[in-house]
C-alpha cells in the first residue's frame, strides 16, 4: 500500500521557494522527477506490516526515578550559614576578588 | 552475641524471635567499637544518642521498616542534618550538615539504626582509604591490610 503519493508542480515550487532556490518552469519536470525518487525511496518501509505492532517511543522500559519537580522548602539563611566562620548581615564574608 | 560470626539474616531473625532488643544489639556494636576502633579506626563520628533512640523505638513495637532495629553506618560523605559530615577531609572537618541526603533521610524516616559516620579516602576520591585526611583503616581481617577504598571504614 503505497501511501505516499508524487509530488505536484505546485509542491515543487512550494519546496523550492522554502529553500530559497530559484528554479525555472522547464526546471519543474526535472527537479520533481528527483524529489520523488527519494520519496520513493521510503516505500520499503512498507515491506513490513504494522497493524499489530504497538507505537514505539522507547525501548529500554526504563522509567523516571527522580522526584516530582515541584517547589519545595529549601534552606533557611541561617542555615546556610551556619558553618562559616565569616558572615555579616546574612551573607558570607569572602576575600575581596576585585581589587580595581 | 558474638557481632563478628553474627549474620544480618540471623539477627533479623534474633530480633523478631526477641533472642536479644536492637538496644542490647545497638550497645554491643558501641562495645566493639571501644574495644576494636583505635586499632580499626573505622569511625569519623558516632551517632550513639541517634541509634539508641531509634532502637528503642524498634523494641518497642512502633517501627514498621523491614530496616529498622539492624545496627548500620553511613559513610561520612553523606550529609545527615545535626551530625558532622567530614568527607575524610580536613577542609570541612568542623562542617554540621545543615540538611539530610536524600537517601540519609529516607533510612531515618525507615526508622534505621545508624551507629556512626565511617572513614574514606577524602572527598572518596581512593581506592585504600590511605589518603583519608584523618587517618586510614584497617581491615579487620588482617590489620596488617587495607581495607580498600574509597569507603575503607564501611
Amino acid at each position: 500500500m503505497n501511501t505516499r503519493s508524487k509530488l505536484t508542480n505546485e509542491e515543487v515550487l512550494h519546496v523550492a521557494n522554502l529553500i530559497k532556490v530559484f528554479i525555472d518552469k522547464h526546471e519543474i519536470e526535472h527537479y520533481k522527477k528527483q524529489l520523488n525518487t527519494v520519496l520513493e525511496s521510503l516505500d520499503v518501509l512498507d515491506e513490513v506490516d504494522t497493524d499489530k505492532v504497538d507505537i514505539t517511543s522507547q525501548v529500554t522500559n526504563l522509567t523516571n526515578v527522580l522526584r516530582e519537580d515541584r517547589i519545595e522548602d529549601s534552606l533557611s539563611q541561617e542555615a546556610a550559614l551556619q558553618n562559616t566562620k565569616s558572615k555579616k548581615n546574612g551573607y558570607f564574608v569572602v576575600k575581596k576578588v576585585i581589587t580595581k | 552475641m558474638d557481632l563478628q560470626k553474627l549474620t544480618l539474616k540471623q539477627a533479623v531473625e534474633d530480633l523478631k524471635a526477641k533472642k536479644y532488643s536492637s538496644k542490647e544489639l545497638t550497645n554491643k556494636s558501641f562495645e566493639n567499637i571501644n574495644s576494636h576502633d583505635e586499632k580499626l579506626k573505622a569511625f569519623i563520628s558516632l551517632t550513639k544518642e541517634q541509634a539508641l533512640k531509634a532502637a528503642e523505638k524498634f523494641d518497642s513495637g512502633k517501627t514498621k521498616s523491614i530496616i529498622s532495629g539492624i545496627p548500620g553506618s553511613i559513610k561520612d560523605i553523606y550529609n545527615w542534618i545535626g551530625t558532622t559530615t567530614t568527607a575524610s577531609s580536613k577542609i570541612i572537618k568542623n562542617y554540621v550538615s545543615p540538611y539530610s541526603a536524600t537517601v540519609v533521610q529516607r533510612l531515618v524516616d525507615n526508622d534505621a539504626v545508624i551507629i556512626g559516620k565511617t572513614n574514606m579516602d577524602a572527598f572518596a576520591h581512593g581506592s585504600s582509604t590511605e589518603t583519608s585526611d584523618f587517618f586510614t583503616s584497617r581491615n579487620p581481617w588482617d590489620t596488617d591490610r587495607l581495607p580498600g577504598g574509597s569507603s575503607g571504614g564501611r
